[in-house]
């Protein structure tokens, strides 16, 4: 038995509206992605239309934990969440930008048809991708050892992007590549590489949660 | 013990009859800080409370073990001046209680209780613990009216500057907002604040925003146990103890 259902209902649906924000997200950037894969104008144009929506859920989700922080002023676990949640809300946001930014590059290569098959920043997509699910999964299950796992993951995608430049360098040097197509190639794969590091600074929030310490410091 | 515990607890258990009430307290109490005791009804923190100037004499059935330290004295030795030790350890009640004289009498009636009898002593003892409980302003043109006629959260205060005319050391507070008004209550929790410079100040509240406001030490009581004592800043964002996240954010019961 509890006395405070409603601010755990509240802060149920709290944690609801960020994973489906983070939905969003996600789905953006897999379709961003896709549409600079295809050179698929319309899909971009769709995606970077829909970043308002992400926009949207960040500014509802703070309405909602500003109004459990005045109308239940949660303590301890509960106000670590409330405001756990108040600053990771920004890293989505965030995510959501850069699945507008790698859409757009598809606009910056209008003159090009040719379908992009880009294995090692797909790579970074895919892992990316679990990082912000398995950060959320972490958010909703408020577990430690998944934000642990999301922190220590994102030097895969390091790993994979210093790859790439390596390899675009090499293929510049020898004209294998049209150096515009490289460069947007690689804005894309650093849009990919930024989003690994909103999901661990999601995963430190979550840590938070846990610990109260952000980056091993006590913020209380 | 060091220079700056005023009470020193140990091994507290207390019994009203065969019920026991408090279970094995130990506690520091530091001088001037505001330590905030938090806990749900019959918890023992007011019993607790009363510990510290021995008005658990005053019930029959009370006995208790262990000890407490007020400096280097225990205050349950037989040699124990009990009306001095309550002279250093004032209190103050849930409801305001002032005697049915005038405001200027309520506070001069423990300094003559104590053998003052010079008017001007005497009105300076009233004029300054009037504006220690920050009251003076308030009722400086109209001193000999009967404190019947204030506020209740102007008889809160006129209590505190009771209290403050016996000089005393420390102040215990036995929820002494409960009965006031949101206003009312945050004068009394700005003039508690004010007070902690010159006094260490105990305090029970049910309302642990308030504890979370104006305490450095917060400990949490249940079922005769002190389940936790620490820091604020930590008690209220990441106490120690499930039993204390239970009570603080309400999954109790």
């Amino acid at each position: 038995m509890t006395l405070r259902n409603k601010l755990i209902e509240s802060l149920e649906i709290l944690k609801k509206d960020v994973a489906m924000m983070a939905d969003l997200a996600l789905s953006n950037i897999r379709e961003g992605l896709y549409a600079f894969k295809n050179n698929d104008q319309n899909l971009a144009r769709e995606v970077m239309a829909k970043d308002v929506e992400v926009d949207r859920y960040e500014e509802e989700i703070a309405k909602k934990a500003l109004q459990i922080i005045w109308r239940e002023q949660p303590l301890a676990s509960d106000l670590r969440l409330v405001t756990g949640i108040l600053k990771l809300i920004t890293d989505i946001e965030r995510i959501g930008d850069h699945a507008s930014d790698i859409a757009e590059m598809t606009l910056h290569l209008d003159d090009q048809r040719n379908k992009r098959l880009l294995p090692i920043t797909s790579k970074m997509a895919e892992i990316v991708e679990q990082m912000v699910l398995s950060s959320i999964q972490g958010l909703v299950n408020v577990d430690q050892v998944i934000a642990n796992q999301v922190i220590e993951t994102d030097d895969l995608v390091d790993d994979l992007f210093n790859q790439l430049i390596l390899k675009m360098t090499l293929e510049l040097k020898e004209d294998k590549v049209d150096p515009n197509e490289a460069i947007y190639v690689l804005m894309v794969a650093k849009y990919f590489e930024r989003i690994g590091d909103h999901a661990v600074n999601i995963a430190e929030w979550i840590i938070f949660m846990v610990s109260g310490k952000h980056k091993n410091t006590p913020l209380f | 013990m060091n220079e700056n515990t005023v009470f020193d607890v140990k091994d507290l258990n207390l019994y009203y009859g065969e019920k026991q009430a408090l279970k094995n307290i130990e506690i520091p109490i530091y001088k001037n800080q505001i330590t905030a005791l938090i806990g749900p009804s019959g918890c023992g923190k007011s019993t607790f409370l009363r510990t510290l100037n021995r008005m658990n004499d005053l019930i029959d059935e009370c006995h208790l073990d262990g000890q407490i330290n007020y400096y280097d004295q225990n205050i349950y030795h037989q040699n124990m001046d009990v009306i001095s030790l309550r002279t250093h350890v004032g209190m103050v009640f849930q409801k305001p209680n002032p005697f049915p004289m005038s405001i200027f009498d309520n506070i001069a009636y423990g300094p003559r209780c104590q053998g003052i009898k010079d008017k001007q002593v005497l009105k300076e003892i009233v004029e300054e613990s009037l504006k220690q409980a920050a009251l003076y302003e308030e009722v400086k043109d109209r001193l000999k009216e009967s404190a019947l006629s204030l506020s209740g959260g102007q008889q809160q205060r006129l209590c505190i500057a009771r209290t403050i005319a016996m000089k005393p050391d420390v102040i215990l507070m036995d929820e002494p907002t409960s009965a006031l008004d949101p206003v009312a209550t945050l004068k009394i929790e700005d003039l508690v604040v004010e007070l902690k410079k010159n006094y260490t100040i105990i305090i029970v509240t049910h309302n642990m925003q308030q504890a979370a406001r104006i305490a450095d030490k917060t400990a949490f009581f249940l079922m005769g146990e002190l389940i936790e004592y620490g820091d604020n800043s930590t008690l209220f964002s990441t106490p120690q103890f499930k039993k204390t996240e239970d009570y603080i954010t309400g999954r109790f019961g």
